[in-house]
């Protein structure tokens, strides 16, 4: 499977914050064809693959929910009323189209009022969220057979091929991170190495970073990499925030990251002619790694990111390429880490 | 479906090929001619059993959207739009030209955002659309000042009895005409389709000066804003209740002698109808009725929740009925009060 066509398969499952079974299936059908799968308690998907023994526990960690919203309120008229779940602005909400996932698949658009009914003066204000309902076509008395409050929706929205291989779709944000793990474990099928490698597919970062706290706590690992998107560049967005797209991943350095690791990543994309850009997080790092940091005493922790146009939106748009060689970064580490506990003793993740 | 054909072909302004070839294909058989005028309005005839009464029926072929303006160093686009809201072009996916070529329109990331910006709505000439090309010269090779840009949507049926699509207006009315030009009628019918619409009436300009009808029957898909949360008094429409019969709008009173006989025929047929409750709207029975030597005209449409968006919702029983009540006029009505 190549990675436009995973990407595809995920984002075709609903995998909003704690209720990410869905894609937690197919990534079990996925990675178990490369090395052991298992889940936890919190929901986190972890996939395995044994080194040696002579190298470090090494934690590669990229979340499996998306954005979403939840049904709060079936209206009289047969309208839904919704709350966000995760970060969505109000304004990327008017017209799209949705799945409620309540018994069965409900389909629903959000609705406006007609342009000939608004006035100039209204059309210069947002429509606020507790405004908008979504449109089931179906009367009170039937949605309520299928549909009740606190079933999940997520955005309907295929992924789309645009111009030099760049795709856009609604759950970009992480199903990329994802199919970097997966570009991995394919390069590192054949690969004896040394390292013991855990591929974590996390559940509700979204929310709070909180399945890459508890997966980070059981596994314990001596390294630990949270595999992310970050800010794509477009109109209007500075070199400090945002990062091209094309231009390979993004590494993170800041306070939450151990330099050492920062360092190696970056002669690791350097020995191996991977394009790479540094990102600078002053504080934490919106990812997963913010919580792997703290946690079972503290674990050597690095960010590696992939560039994405409008996060948190139905047209989220990267470049296949880029996750690719997020994916090769990551394989190519572990292969730098062949013999490394041999050659050095004091190895920065033994301290 | 007819539906689903004619509202996944895209018919903006002055390029309203698509829709016309689908027309033309689907009346060839049963016409006796299809003629396609200087502006491009498509203008079918079917001889009836008598040649008087002669009644016209007219919808409009073109689709509200987006123009490409310009074409930026980054190798984004720049656009025009008339007749749509501007909030909900945010996050919108959309298709540029005859090619189609796909793009998006993105924003700045939430997490990005000042407090006091997500209180303002994006005006047009801060967005851009984004179609992956990374400089201006590329972009050029593929998209050109001047092209049309459709919304991308595609026709799902849901709900109870539902539909949503781009452009159910008006093509619910090139729909109806088809389906009821189709049929075995005993007097002459007329089929105008017309270009140009919503921009400002201009196909129907045209056509209005030539036709030699004794009545006008315009097709439409109407605004419709039963939804939650507006009053009774605002809504104009009410989806199932039947087809929507025009009162009156921005450039038509329309004809009562002829309001009344296809009242008449819902009411002995019992076909449900409504009455459309605004003044607000323009259509093309303002060329019809004041144009050439003028035409009378009734106005009847499908009620339509957000029109001039992406995912337009209609009542497939209101269409079914507006189909009806046409033909009940059609075959029963018209003589009654014509001639």
């Amino acid at each position: 499977m190549d990675t436009k066509e995973l990407l595809t398969r995920m984002n075709d499952v609903p995998h909003v914050s704690g209720y990410e079974d869905e894609l937690a299936q197919v990534l079990t059908d996925v990675f178990s064809q490369y090395t052991e799968v298992s889940k936890d308690k919190f929901g986190n998907l972890i996939a395995r693959k044994k080194g040696t023994g002579k190298g470090p526990k090494v934690m590669f960690m990229a979340h499996m929910d998306e954005i979403g919203m939840m049904v709060s309120v079936l209206c009289d008229e047969g309208f839904v009323k919704f709350s966000r779940m995760g970060g969505i602005d109000a304004r990327n909400m008017l017209a799209q189209e949705v799945i409620i996932h309540g018994r069965e698949k409900v389909y629903g658009v959000i609705g406006i009022k007609p342009p000939h009914l608004t006035s100039p003066k209204e059309q210069q204000k947002p429509v606020e969220l507790h405004d908008m309902v979504i449109d089931t076509g179906y009367s009170k008395a039937e949605l309520e057979k299928l549909v009740k409050p606190g079933d999940i929706i997520t955005f309907k929205q295929e992924l789309v091929s645009l111009k030099n291989d760049k795709v856009a779709c609604k759950a970009l944000d992480n199903i990329a991170g994802i199919a970097a793990l997966y570009c991995a474990v394919k390069n590192l099928e054949h690969y004896n190495h040394d390292a013991d490698i855990y591929f974590v597919a996390s559940a509700q970062e979204e929310v709070g970073c909180r399945g890459g706290k508890t997966a980070t706590y059981a596994i314990k690992p001596d390294i630990g990499i949270a595999v992310d998107v970050v800010f794509g560049r477009t109109a209007g967005l500075g070199e400090h925030e945002s990062y091209e797209l094309g231009k390979g991943p993004v590494i993170t350095i800041g306070p939450t990251v151990t330099r050492a690791l920062f360092e190696d990543l970056k002669n690791t994309a350097v020995k191996n002619n991977t394009p790479y850009q540094v990102e600078v997080a002053p504080s934490g790092t919106g990812t997963d790694a913010d919580a792997i940091l703290i946690t079972q005493g503290g674990v050597c922790t690095g960010v590696v990111n992939i560039p994405l146009k409008y996060m948190h939106s139905t047209v989220e748009t990267l470049m296949i390429k880029d996750v690719e060689m997020t994916g090769k970064l990551l394989s190519d580490y572990i292969i730098s880490l062949q013999d490394r506990e041999k050659e050095d003793e004091k190895c920065f993740w033994k301290n | 479906m007819l539906l689903e054909k004619l509202t996944s072909a895209c018919g903006l302004p002055g390029f309203e090929d698509e829709v016309r070839d689908i027309i033309k294909a689907e009346l060839e058989r049963h016409a006796d001619s299809i003629k396609v005028d200087r502006i491009g309005n498509v203008i079918v005839f079917k001889k009836g059993k008598k040649d008087s009464p002669h009644i016209a029926l007219s919808a409009h072929m073109d689709e509200v959207g987006l123009c490409i303006n310009g074409i930026e160093r980054d190798g984004t686009l720049k656009f025009a739009s008339w007749g749509v809201d501007s909030r909900i072009l945010p996050s919108m996916h959309v298709l540029i030209g005859k090619d189609k070529i796909k793009g998006v329109i993105g924003n700045k990331p939430i997490h990005l955002q000042k407090e006091a910006e997500q209180k303002q709505v994006y005006g047009i000439d801060a967005m851009y659309i984004d179609i992956g090309c990374d400089s201006k010269e590329e972009a050029e090779k593929l998209v050109h000042k001047g092209d049309f840009v459709a919304f991308s949507s595609q026709f799902v049926a849901f709900g109870t009895n539902k539909v949503k699509a781009k452009a159910l207006d008006d093509r619910v009315g090139c729909a109806a005409i088809i389906e009821i030009m189709k049929m075995d009628l005993p007097i002459s019918v007329t089929g105008i389709f017309c270009v140009q619409e919503e921009i400002g009436l201009k196909g129907s300009a045209i056509a209005a000066q030539s036709l030699d009808a004794d009545l006008v029957i315009n097709i439409e898909g109407t605004i419709c804003a039963d939804m939650e949360g507006i009053e009774e008094s605002k809504r104009v429409t009410t989806q199932g209740a039947g087809p929507c019969l025009s009162l009156m709008d921005m450039t038509s009173i329309y004809s009562k002698r002829y309001l009344e006989a296809i009242v008449k025929v819902a009411e002995d047929d019992k076909i449900p109808y409504q009455y459309r409750r605004t003044g607000m709207g323009a259509t093309d029975a303002g060329r019809y009725h004041a144009g050439g030597a003028g035409t009378p005209c009734i106005g009847i449409a499908v009620p339509c929740r957000y029109i001039h968006s992406p995912v337009s919702v209609m009542h497939k029983n209101d269409y079914e009925n507006l189909v009806k009540l046409i033909e009940a006029f059609i075959k029963k009505g018209a003589e009654r009060v014509i001639g």
